[in-house]
């Protein structure tokens, strides 16, 4: 939802520039005084400036705790994963299994990835069947990144690599498998 | 002052726009392989991905610091061996660069991610990474020694503390410099900074490429990765802000004065630029955590100066200011419009919660491209216009629109894939798993390519246009 969310406000936003700009374009065929016309905008730049340092603080207020670091304990399941070149290692730890290659996973349980790298950096993107990217985390060599995730629906999801890592990147998944939970 | 003459700015004029010919093809050529309308290898993909944004960012780079060269001389004293010694390396890292690329495959992305470039798995050989990071040693040492020159020619002419405006806040100070030296003093200093880290990090991948047992922190070699090129690519756009900060008042018969308000926006700016690069690693979740809300809350203040200071003081000369729309002030224009729209997709994918579902989509790239094809590089062709002095006005202006309208067309397609989550640094989209996301991954690059060709046709004509102004100049003079 934050992707569409935000892309709204950017065309909102872009369009707002765009019309102010075609609107300043326009005026600038005619003619007044410097002056005057800076006291003009210092005016409206005192009202701009009040304004945006509360939409700054606001949004920052309101989204940063929102961030997805903020999730700690231990999942209910629990999946080591490990990206490589070009492929993922899977290594379901609790409440999770593999089967023909697929991750299964129970829908309505806090999993908790824990996800590296064995030698490049790779990206742990999970998207629905829809083609709606969820979540995502890094998976760096040496470093052990934790992300929460909560499938609320049974169903099929792919693992997409979001971190460009070579020669076929483009060719590196994983399939997900949500069941309905005990 | 005639020093503005000393700085030579024909080698630029004519190389810059050609070097932008060929990266604008090898970006028709990715976005038509993405849309299947032709087929490049995979290596080939990545080796052009490659060149083409360690191109881009390069050639504004030093575009950019030619035109502070250029500008600057015109209140400081600077050598003009600079100029020279920029360019000459900027020619070594592109043969460099393109050797290593198109010849040796050499594919690991423009920001050259630890540990990949020193592991391909076959696709790129050991002395195409030595190439490499060779030339961008050349290319990192210039960059190095332009900004150190323009900062000692800052001091020595007004002082340090005039050089930042400090005047203007305590009321003291005998030398008023104009408006460009306060905003680039504020800007060349991290410049410098963070140079020294790319320097460090160049070394370091230098010793790694002679003694591959070397191993270094990935987190650690990432953080260093994004203080220099995070801060090189934004101090390229601050420097566009500089050149129109300085010409466009030629147009306009406005004077734009340094005052306390340009004092503090600029200052804040030095912070701004160092402690907004953490929003590249909000994805790697063992990053300290108040790097993260560091990282979102400067990118979020990095609106506050560029809109109320900068945005605003370009309002005040442009609105109801009579002014004759030539090449040089519309390209400053839409450039300026380009820089507002892409750095507001930019500040919406700062947004940690955001930043968790664009990040690595195409969402990147749409942000990006818009402030530098629809933002920094019209300003940096106004430059260059301006300085080659072309009497085709018309023409450019015909040229400009197609490009204009080619680059709008071009970075909606990249927008619309980013809001619907398509990865970004894909060679093929016919691989993906989920058939929707595939057909639409590939549809949108087939009609990007289409306005891809028209920002060619438009900046070939732009670039004509430029090239017989010069020519016509030099004629004149003979």
């Amino acid at each position: 939802m934050a992707s569409l969310y935000g892309a709204v406000i950017f065309v909102i936003g872009a369009t707002a520039i765009m019309l102010i700009a075609l609107f300043i374009f326009f005026q600038s065929s005619e003619t007044e005084e410097a002056e005057s016309v800076t006291k003009k905008v210092y005016a409206v730049r005192k009202i701009y400036f009040f304004v945006l340092v509360t939409v700054v603080l606001g949004t920052l207020g309101f989204t940063l705790p929102k961030a997805p670091y903020f999730k700690d304990g231990e999942g209910d399941v629990i999946v080591k994963v490990k990206g490589w070149m070009w492929y993922w290692e899977v290594e379901p730890v609790k409440g999770a299994k593999m089967e023909g290659g697929e991750l299964v996973l129970p829908a309505g349980k806090k999993v908790e990835f824990r996800v590296t790298a064995g030698d490049v950096n790779h990206g742990f993107g999970i998207y629905n069947s829809d083609g709606v990217l969820l979540t995502q985390v890094q998976a760096m060599p040496d470093y052990t990144n934790k992300l929460f995730y909560v499938f609320e629906k049974p169903g099929t999801y792919e693992v997409f690599c979001l971190e460009y890592c070579g020669y076929a990147h483009h060719n590196m998944f994983l399939k997900i498998k949500v069941v309905q939970g005990e | 002052m005639s020093g503005a003459n000393r700085i030579n700015m024909v080698p630029y004029i004519v190389v810059l726009p050609l070097v932008f010919i060929v990266l604008l093809f090898l970006g028709f050529f990715m976005r038509a392989n993405q849309g299947e309308l032709m087929e490049i290898s995979p290596d080939l993909f990545y080796a052009m991905m490659t060149l083409h944004g360690l191109g881009m960012a390069g050639t504004a780079a030093v575009g950019g610091l030619a035109a502070l060269l250029y500008l600057n001389a015109r209140y400081v004293n600077i050598n003009p061996k600079v100029g020279g010694i920029l360019f000459i390396s900027y020619l070594i890292t592109v043969v460099g660069l393109i050797t290593a690329t198109l010849i040796g495959k050499f594919g690991p992305g423009w920001y050259v991610l630890y540990p990949l470039p020193f592991i391909s798995k076959g696709i790129w050989p050991s002395w195409s990474i030595g190439i490499a990071v060779i030339s961008l040693v050349f290319l990192g040492v210039a960059i190095l020694i332009v900004q150190l020159e323009l900062f000692r020619a800052f001091v020595s002419r007004y002082g340090l503390s005039n050089s930042l405006g400090w005047q203007f806040l305590t009321g003291r100070g005998e030398y008023v410099p104009p408006i460009v030296i306060i905003t680039m003093a504020g800007v060349v200093l991290p410049g410098i900074l963070t140079t020294l880290v790319g320097a460090a990090l160049l070394m370091l991948y230098f010793i790694k490429w002679l003694n591959p047992g070397l191993s270094l922190d990935p987190l650690v070699i990432k953080n260093m990765i994004f203080i220099w090129g995070h801060t090189l690519v934004n101090i390229t756009m601050y420097m566009g802000i500089a050149v129109f900060y300085e010409l466009m008042p030629e147009f306009t018969g406005r004077p734009w004065k340094s005052n306390k308000y340009v004092t503090l926006a600029w200052n804040a700016t030095f912070f701004i630029v160092l402690l907004a690069v953490f929003h590249h690693l909000y994805m790697d979740f063992v990053q300290p955590l108040p790097l993260h809300i560091t990282g979102q809350t400067f990118s979020y203040f990095a609106t506050i100066p560029s809109t109320v200071v900068t945005v605003m003081g370009f309002i005040a000369q442009v609105y109801k200011s009579g002014i004759k729309w030539s090449f040089v002030p519309l390209s400053f224009f839409i450039g300026v419009t380009g820089w507002l729209v892409g750095g507001y997709a930019a500040v919406i994918d700062s947004t940690i919660v955001v930043n968790n579902q664009f990040h690595n989509t195409l969402w990147v790239p749409a942000h990006f491209h818009t402030y530098f094809l629809l933002g920094y590089y019209p300003i940096l062709w106004g430059f260059l216009y301006y300085v080659a002095g072309s009497a085709r006005e018309t023409l450019a202006k015909f040229g400009f629109a197609s490009y204009v309208m080619g680059a709008a067309g071009f970075l909606a397609m990249f927008y619309v894939a980013g809001a619907l989550g398509v990865p970004r640094r894909y060679a093929e989209y016919s691989t993906f798993p989920i058939e929707s996301l595939s057909n639409i991954a590939q549809a949108l690059p087939k009609v990007a390519v289409i306005f891809v060709l028209y920002v060619i046709f438009g900046f070939i004509i732009m670039t004509f246009s430029i090239f017989t102004g010069m020519g016509q100049r030099a004629s004149t003079r003979a």
